[in-house]
């Protein structure tokens, strides 16, 4: 029997990186970053033809917000509770009327639930895990659309790579760049990860690194540093443009050097710093201190509360994508509000989790449909995948506490509302013990169709990668039966 | 912060899609159509002749056409086979075997050409079909222990093998004995579950995994009918993999290639294992391969990987694509590494760039050997030395190794490696041991003997400080990963739980390798007591003082983590000397580590270093050195493994060899027969400067440095002595490690849009710029000249003089303005990709 030696924590793989596939590198590849972005700039990044299906919910959105419960909530706990399942199933937690006759969630989220006339939970989402079935592999699938193809010996993936399938907020990005100077898509208050991978399915991949989310790695419920995006005194905007058009004229005059680090794409991210530094449009939109503080208590004085509100800061300001992703890194320890609770569920979920998911859920729902932002903007929560029905059973292969449950990626579900989302509605349906969906099963990759689809981009049209090979958004449909 | 369980079901699952991926994403590659076939002089069959010695051996051969340029395109594929005899069978895939002994010939044809090919059988008996010889590989083949299937941890519905067939005793015992034995039928051997379960006959999850009537099914029927034995594995073992061809060069995309795979027994036997191996291409974007055969996709070099049974072995591809106008134009050659490099580029058809300039040289070399930029007035000398180019460069290496600016360099970048970092070593802790780093790089310690202090280091931490090192790695399992990986550069991670899966390295071995170190221990010294460090301030009132490190003759063995048993120390490869009972197991180890004998030592050292100056190993990753993962350059890689061997392990003169090196001098401007090169170092790469490189560059061009909080005044970013504290923002935007791992990997050196504003608007650059007592205001002030301003300011900044062109584009006004615009100047040229980069 293999069995594995050691404490508590210790890991079997430490930094085990480009690892197998990837030795000898991409070798003489024929075209260089550059040439690609070159490429892409002269194919007119039009959205495609709009689907013939019939339009529900079509281009309804301009923007969109993922609140990523990385870890994978447990389903049952939250928002699909089971109360005449068995007790090794519904576990600890009753069911609670929400302002929707006939939809119920769990008593942990009484503020939500008082919200849940302005959304729709679906609660048929489902996929069977291709190959690894670890938190990486579906992060990488719930942001990409594609399964990951590169994994180490240590059976973790490899380390975020140029030729990585481009996380769906950097498609967008470049499909449908903001309207005004502000950064297209920000990624706060701390990378995707899961043990020592970081950042795997957080990147613009084959698309370069220029459409890379703009990383806001601070921490929102504690004082933000902006100096980078605040105007030094002694440099006006004035001279700022002067310095600009005087590194353009600089750069000019060596043409070798700018062509050997095309790879970089340093003058996209310099146009798009300039842009951002002189209108002074970003570093309001971080200013949490422009809020009342009366909203801010409503969001809640913690890292994912205050994060929701400045997700929503950013979207009236112009930003088209932002993740917010749960401040806790998936660990399996019961102290720390990670959604992974194979050791422990529902103490930490009643004490730690759930608070702050109800408050900054559905204080942003009810604060975007109140300035009518929620008419325009794609609200999606969810994690990678669900918890086990059954409690304390290994269904991955890890160690789970009595109470504690494992990944379930068979049956879960997910919140979406805005942009056409049809309010207070179900939208597919788990089994007795939501175990596995009853009807209409959604996979994941359909969720990212759908946020394409509602930002009017054709979820089929096709990307060149960075061997110049078409691609697709995403080989999945819309589910246009969310929308009203 | 990890869950430590979740590692343990990816790795199952991983080994299970490793090979089912493999083909996932061929689907969606196109294909080039396959090229016409050139003229073929003549075949050549590889083997040349055949030997078939019992009733089951098959084997092939390769049928490979020589084109008139010597090279040769497989014909395998389209060749006709005409036995001698019908005593002699001519298979699927052209396997032949034997029904009756002699002497037969078959002959070959394909492109018009004809070759005979001599096939004896020797017997024609019946072999008996044994467990570990033949039904493993079945298992394997059928990827019924894979890690999706049987080979997971929990196994499937019942039934476990171990990963991949790695432990066929264990296999044999869960086939055999679980069930009570009602696996096998013996009676009525095609109702047995064995057969009926992969032939789909009762529902198998895993489907049908074996045709019915296919060679598979009727082995495995015959080994039950003959009893379901167990022969003495260790015969049954193959010891060796020989794959051919063994030189493989497509001249075109579309081209294909077959390959055989011999398998070597203890006997000196050799069995065609071509069907059963499984072989795979670590480079998709070149080549794929399926079964045995490989596609070629575009220009490039991958390697075919091949694995049988615990064995593995890699196959170098060359695909040439259209070369045509070419003529090789090699550089003139200043030292062996040139003459190695131009024998790959005439061989890839590449052609090297032109010399870099004087400046360009001066700075990159600069950089390189002491992190930091040279001054202008270095700038200037350098280049007003009328001497001749290559004399004066030679010159300019030999002062600029050994200087004071490379010891604290290099000591940064070893401090990295060896994780000198406050949160495990306290403040005096990475002081004291940075310093003695730095000592041995100002004296050129012999690296052996540097390796060998921070093993074998015993005593107080504080007055001994090599000591450290295994401070921080505390316990056998760290010391043995991080130990491999630094000093080895081969990574034992994987073996911790499970043999290797690609590579030869044991799970037996990761624990014989950590006894060395069962024995090593800590406890608290006397000497000054300080803070400990950390990110989390809720520890900051711990305390950490002096620890001893000594050796507990009394305690510390190393556990077997499936049966238990104590583990006796032990080398992965060659052999150290006994460890004698009551000496320090570390002596007979830190010897075998730092041997000359040791393949790996020297050898992952010349090309860890060799990647500092060209941003890319011989192998590379540096730190993950296996078959899977070959040099591109192996004869340039054992010649420098040998001088610095030769040298005694001296780092100077490596660095000396390397920096002097014409290869290391070529310019970052391609040619059009080099600009699709990334690994053959036929031009310079840019480098983005590193995060300690790029401050202290800034502090010398603007002559105002950044204060580090409570230390020193005038300190260089590479003396902070932490990878935790003590530095700034910018150090850790831009990628300085925290030293918490033995991966080059920690640091980061990409460019994002955050380094992008900090660099236009952050309060680093901004300050360095603007501040009123640098270099910049006296300059202005003292100098009326604006030309020669000019010419400072691009001296300082980009370590060369202005162009005509530039001095006549830039002008800097009058009166306050001066100062203004040579500010601007500084921070444009600060900005630009000329200084951001090692190039």
């Amino acid at each position: 029997m293999i069995s594995i030696p050691g404490k508590y924590g210790a890991t079997c793989d430490g930094f085990s990186r480009r690892e197998f596939l990837r030795l000898g590198g991409a070798g003489l590849v024929g075209l260089s970053l550059s040439d690609i972005l070159r490429i892409q700039a002269q194919q007119a990044p039009g959205t495609g033809p709009a689907p013939n299906q019939p339009k529900n919910g079509w281009g309804q959105a301009k923007s969109v917000i993922i609140l990523y419960l990385q870890g994978g909530p447990s389903h049952i706990d939250i928002w699909d509770p089971k109360p005449d399942a068995p007790s090794n199933v519904r576990g600890d937690f009753k069911p609670i009327r929400s302002k929707v006759t006939g939809i119920h969630l769990s008593e942990v989220m009484p503020k939500l639930a008082q919200q849940m006339d302005k959304a729709t939970l679906i609660r048929s989402m489902s996929y069977t895990p291709v190959g690894l079935f670890n938190h990486t592999a579906a992060i990488y699938q719930i942001m990409t659309g594609y399964t990951p193809d590169r994994v180490s010996p240590s059976g973790q993936l490899e380390p975020p790579a140029p030729n990585d399938f481009p996380h769906l907020g950097s498609q967008i990005a470049r499909l449908k760049p903001p309207e005004v100077p502000m950064l297209p898509f920000v990624m706060l208050p701390r990378a995707l990860q899961e043990s020592n991978v970081i950042g795997k399915g957080g990147t613009a991949g084959f698309l370069g690194a220029a459409y890379d989310p703009y990383y806001f790695y601070q921490d929102p419920a504690k004082e933000i540093n902006l100096a980078d995006l605040t105007l030094r005194k002694e440099v006006s905007k004035e001279r700022l443009s002067r310095r600009e058009s005087l590194l353009k004229t600089v750069n000019e005059a060596m043409p070798d050097m700018e062509k050997a680090v095309g790879k970089y794409a340093l003058d996209s991210y310099y146009q798009k710093a300039f842009d951002l530094v002189s209108s002074g449009r970003a570093r309001d939109a971080f200013d949490l201190a422009k809020e009342p503080d009366a909203i801010r208590d409503l969001y809640g004085r913690h890292t994912f509360g205050q994060g929701c509100l400045l997700a929503r800061r950013l979207i009236e300001a112009g930003t088209r994508v932002v993740q917010m992703n749960w401040p806790a890194v998936a660990n399996g320890d019961p102290t720390v509000d990670a959604w992974d609770t194979h050791a422990a569920n529902f103490g930490p979920l009643r004490n730690l989790h759930c608070p702050k998911l109800d408050s900054g859920l559905s204080a942003l729902i009810a604060d975007m449909d109140q300035r009518g932002l929620l008419k325009e903007t794609l609200v999606v929560a969810l994690g990678e995948f669900g918890r086990s029905p059954r409690l304390g059973v290994s269904t991955s292969g890890n160690t789970n506490s009595p109470d504690g449950r494992d990944h379930w990626p068979y049956c879960y579900t997910a919140f979406i509302a805005g942009a056409g989302v049809s309010r207070g509605a179900l939208y597919g349906k788990s089994d007795a013990t939501a175990s596995s969906p009853a009807e209409n099963p959604v996979h994941p990759t359909q969720i990212v169709a759908t946020i394409y689809h509602a930002l009017g981009i054709n979820p089929h049209t096709m990307v060149m990668n960075h061997l110049n090979q078409p691609r697709e958004l995403v080989q999945a449909d819309p589910v246009l039966g969310l929308f009203s | 912060m990890r869950f430590p369980c979740l590692h343990r079901i990816w790795i199952f699952f991983l080994l299970g899609i490793a090979s089912a991926f493999a083909a996932a994403p061929a689907s969606d590659k196109v294909i080039p159509p396959r090229p016409a076939l050139p003229q073929i002089q003549s075949l050549k069959l590889l083997p040349a002749s055949l030997t078939l010695t019992d009733a089951r051996d098959a084997r092939r051969v390769l049928v490979l056409g020589q084109r008139p340029d010597g090279g040769t395109i497989d014909l395998t594929s389209d060749a006709t086979f005409q036995p001698s005899s019908t005593n002699l069978i001519v298979g699927p895939d052209h396997f032949l075997s034997g029904l009756q002994a002699g002497e037969f010939q078959v002959t070959v044809s394909a492109a018009g050409q004809s070759v005979k090919l001599p096939v004896q059988v020797t017997s024609v008996a019946s072999r008996p079909v044994g467990f570990v010889r033949d039904i493993e590989p079945v298992l394997s083949r059928a990827s019924c222990n894979q890690g999706t299937c049987h080979g997971s941890a929990k196994g499937k519905n019942g039934f476990k093998l171990s990963l991949r067939g790695y432990d066929p005793d264990y296999d044999y015992q869960a086939l055999i004995n679980d069930l009570s034995g009602r696996r096998f039928n013996r009676v009525k051997v095609d109702d047995s579950l064995m057969l009926q379960k992969p032939l789909g006959d009762v529902p198998h999850e895993g489907g049908q995994a074996l045709p019915p009537g296919s060679r598979y099914h009727q082995l495995l029927r015959q080994w039950i009918a003959e009893g379901a034995r167990y022969e003495d594995p260790l015969p049954a073992r193959a010891t060796n993999l020989t794959i051919l061809p063994e030189v493989v060069e497509l001249d075109l995309p579309g081209r294909q290639q077959q390959f055989l795979v011999l398998a070597t027994y203890p006997d000196g036997s050799t069995r065609d294992v071509t069907r059963e191996a499984i072989l795979s291409s670590n480079n998709e974007e070149i080549a794929l391969v399926k079964d045995h055969t490989l596609t070629a996709l575009r220009r490039g070099e991958m390697a075919v990987l091949v694995r049988y049974e615990g064995l593995y072995a890699a196959r170098e591809v060359v695909v040439m694509g259209d070369r045509s106008g070419f003529t090789f134009a090699p550089m003139p050659e200043n030292n062996a590494v040139d003459r190695f490099i131009n024998a790959k580029l005439a061989k890839m058809k590449i052609n090297p760039s032109d010399l870099c300039t004087d400046a360009e040289f001066i700075r990159r070399v600069y950089l390189d050997l002491t992190g930091q930029p040279p001054t202008a007035d270095a700038v200037r000398a350098f280049l007003s030395d009328a001497t001749e180019t290559r004399q004066k460069r030679d010159k300019l290496v030999e002062r600029l190794v050994g200087s004071p600016a490379y010891a604290a360099f290099w000591a940064n970048k070893f401090a990295d490696l060896l994780q000198c970092n406050s949160e495990n070593l306290g403040k005096k802790g990475v002081w004291v041991f940075r310093n003695w780093i730095e000592q041995q790089f100002a004296h050129n310690r012999p690296y052996d003997q540097f390796v060998r202090e921070l093993i074998l280091a015993k005593g107080s931490t504080f007055e001994n400080p090599a000591g450290n090192y295994l401070r921080v790695l505390r316990d056998p399992d760290k010391m043995t990963e991080d130990v491999s990986q630094t000093f080895l550069g081969v990574r034992f991670n994987c073996n911790k739980c499970h043999d290797h899966p690609f590579e030869r390295w044991t799970q037996n071995q990761y624990y014989e390798f950590g006894a060395f170190f069962a024995q090593v221990a800590f406890k608290r010294g006397t000497l000054g007591r300080d803070t400990l460090i950390r990110a989390n301030e809720t520890y900051a009132s711990e305390q950490v003082s002096e620890e001893i490190v000594y050796q507990n003759y009394q305690g510390g063995d190393v556990k077997h983590p499936k049966d238990g048993r104590v583990m006796s120390a032990r080398v992965p490869y060659g052999a150290a000397a006994e460890p004698v009972s009551g000496q320090d197991r570390r002596v007979a180890f830190a010897a075998w580590l730092t041997s000359a004998d040791n393949p790996y030592f020297a050898r992952s050292t010349v090309n860890r270093f060799w990647s500092y100056f060209f941003g890319r190993g011989i192998i590379d990753p540096v730190d993950d050195i296996r078959a899977g993962n070959p040099p591109s350059n192996p004869e340039l890689l054992d010649a420098l493994t040998r001088d610095f061997l030769a040298s005694g392990y001296n780092v100077r003169t490596l660095l000396t060899t390397i920096c002097q090196s014409r290869a290391y001098q070529l310019s970052i401007v391609p040619n059009r027969w080099n600009e699709d090169d990334l690994a053959n170092f036929s031009h310079a790469t840019p480098r983005r400067l590193s995060a300690e490189q790029l401050l202290d560059a800034v502090s010398l061009a603007t002559g105002h440095r950044a204060q580090f909080k409570d230390l020193p005044a005038g300190l260089r970013a590479v003396e902070l002595p932490d990878g935790m504290v003590g530095g700034n923002d910018f150090l850790a935007l831009f990628g300085r490690p925290k030293r918490q791992s033995a991966c080059e990997c920690e640091r980061s050196s990409n460019v994002t849009l955050s380094h992008a504003l900090n660099l236009i608007n952050g309060p680093t650059l901004g300050e360095c710029v603007t501040s009123p007592d640098n270099r910049l205001a006296k300059l202005v002030q003292s100098e009326a000249d604006d030309r020669k301003v000019i010419e400072e300011i691009y001296l300082s900044c980009l370590s060369r003089f202005p162009t005509e062109q530039e001095l006549t584009r830039l002008k800097l006004g009058t009166g306050d303005q001066r100062l203004e615009s040579a500010q601007d100047l500084t921070w444009a040229l600060l900005n630009s990709p000329a200084f951001l980069f090692n190039r």
